[in-house]
């Protein structure tokens, strides 16, 4: 699968249902957002898996937490991820649970080798019991904890180590860059490129002069679509999506965001994609 | 198939717990390698997650317990484990932790657990799965056939009237009341009903037991006077066929 696709928010769900456009090509769900759900969103959700194809973006793994992985809902979530054919499924690497607590939202793991381990068994187990790979994204965070390595060498070891996916988000990439001062350019090319099977591009809100949220609330800004062009020439096609949470504003003006991802993509990948 | 720690050194959970606990509690602890500075965004941001979730679940609650309403989900999340994956079922936790745990509260607004049941069955119902049904007739005599209810309903009982809304007067208003509260087959909305204590305890007889509805309300009724089956078959059909009308009984067992 490739393309460019879109989150799908009740905001927008139906104007996505009802689109004419040519973008999106696919959408994105959260599956807790969407499993055991009927009534008329699971009518809407039917919908709109009929016209694109899905992709789906977990928040209740917490494939960094201490405490041991849900069974239930792995269980769960592989009864909806073949239902409706999911071929990518990705997760946050990070925490959202804490002893046993869920927290709705994304905390930073310690960059530690004994994390590295933990998480390396943790998503073998995942890719077993889900029988598809495992996508991680790369989160932002607005402090490390407890950190002995490199974000970018706590990212590599897990991914080279598990034999799992990249979500990379060049937005995330953006925003750590600027709240850590690092070189996001340094910083992708030290990351296994070859194991990207998915991105993602998001708006972001400064906060202070040193700090940037990730709040999926604005637009792209030009230096985060800048990067996103030179980062796209060293990988092979993948899917790419726009995430808009909230301040979701008319589905055309996401538009313009999609072509604009779209242009890009063509300029770079078209001759591969033809191929 | 073992999902154990074991491979954690004792300063990384201590790390991540410490995060985890002060995101809930707000009380700011020194983390490992933390920037001190910027931890109340995670405490914020998490926050937000569940202040958004629960006062979009119970707009009528958090409007009627005003400024406490903030200190209440405060409570709620920083001494009550939330176990469900899914955030939209996150408010049914909500409504046990304050049944359970806060009585105080429940004495100087009686009526909140019955306002919480009554905003979250909406909820409920308007997103729980859908239940396949199994074949049935729309002909038939209530009389000597088994009816088929929608099964999504609930008959829920109410010490105090939180839908009529007149919350200033509620406490005088204490009494036994049912609601009955369904999602619409055709329009998959949810609507409310009153309904008779006689109905009511028949529907949910109906329910446990399978019974026939006429037999049901020829039970209940003794509560509430002498009537034969003739006379009760007379005076029910009104409510029989509003209930009809309204989508909570579909047709009869085939």
């Amino acid at each position: 699968m490739n393309g460019i696709g879109l989150g799908f928010r009740r905001d927008i769900a139906i104007d996505i249902i009802e689109s004419n456009s040519k973008l999106p090509e696919f959408i994105e769900v959260a599956p807790e957002n969407w499993m055991k759900m009927g009534g008329y969103w699971k009518k809407q959700f039917d919908r709109a898996t009929e016209k694109y194809p899905l992709v789906c973006h977990g928040l209740s793994l917490s494939i960094g937490s201490v405490e041991e992985l849900d069974l239930d809902f792995l269980k769960d979530l592989k009864v909806f991820l073949d239902q409706y054919n999911v071929s990518i499924y990705s997760e946050h690497l990070s925490y959202s649970k804490c002893e046993n607590a869920h927290l709705y939202d994304l905390l930073p793991i310690p960059f530690r080798a004994d994390a590295v381990k933990h998480i390396v068994n943790r998503i073998k187990m995942v890719q077993e019991i889900l029988e598809r790979p495992l996508v991680l994204e790369n989160v932002s965070y607005y402090t490390p904890v407890a950190a002995e390595m490199t974000e970018a060498e706590f990212i590599s070891s897990i991914v080279l180590e598990s034999g799992c996916k990249m979500l990379l988000d060049v937005n995330n990439v953006y925003v750590n860059a600027f709240n850590h001062n690092y070189d996001s350019m340094e910083f992708i090319n030290s990351i296994p490129l070859d194991k990207v099977a998915y991105m993602h591009m998001a708006g972001h809100n400064q906060v202070a002069p040193d700090l940037i949220i990730d709040t999926h609330g604005q637009d792209i800004i030009d230096p985060v679509f800048g990067l996103f062009d030179w980062t796209i020439q060293k990988l092979r096609p993948v899917p790419v999506l726009l995430e808009r949470d909230f301040n979701i504003p008319e589905l055309n003006s996401l538009e313009n965001e999609l072509t604009k991802l779209k242009n890009i993509t063509n300029k770079h990948w078209e001759p591969q994609l033809q191929n | 198939m073992g999902t154990s720690a074991t491979e954690l050194r004792k300063s990384t959970i201590i790390a991540q717990n410490k995060l985890g606990n002060y995101v809930r509690n707000g009380n700011l602890v020194e983390i490992e390698g933390a920037n001190s500075t910027r931890l109340h965004h995670y405490r914020r941001l998490v926050f937000n997650v569940i202040f958004d979730t629960l006062s979009s679940a119970y707009p009528i609650v958090r409007k009627e317990l005003g400024p406490n309403w903030k200190e209440l989900v405060d409570r709620f999340f920083s001494s009550c484990d939330c176990r469900n994956y899914q955030v939209w079922r996150m408010p049914k936790e909500f409504l046990d932790y304050v049944v359970q745990g806060e009585k105080a509260l429940l004495q100087k607004v009686p009526f909140l657990s019955d306002l919480l049941l009554f905003e979250w069955i909406e909820i409920e119902l308007y997103s729980e799965e859908d239940i396949g049904l199994k074949g049935y007739s729309t002909k038939g005599d209530w009389e000597t056939d088994k009816i088929v209810l929608n099964p999504h309903h609930r008959v829920i009982k109410l010490e105090y009237p939180v839908y009529s809304k007149n919350y200033d007067s509620m406490i005088s208003l204490k009494g036994t009341y049912y609601l009955l509260v369904l999602r619409d087959l055709n329009e998959l909305k949810v609507r409310f009903f009153e309904l008779s204590p006689l109905f009511a305890q028949a529907i949910m007889q109906v329910e446990k037991n399978e019974s026939l509805l006429l037999d049901s309300l020829f039970v209940v009724s003794s509560q509430f006077g002498k009537f034969d089956r003739e006379t009760l078959k007379i005076k029910s059909q009104p409510t029989i066929n509003m209930l009809f009308e309204r989508n909570l009984i579909l047709g009869f067992q085939n």
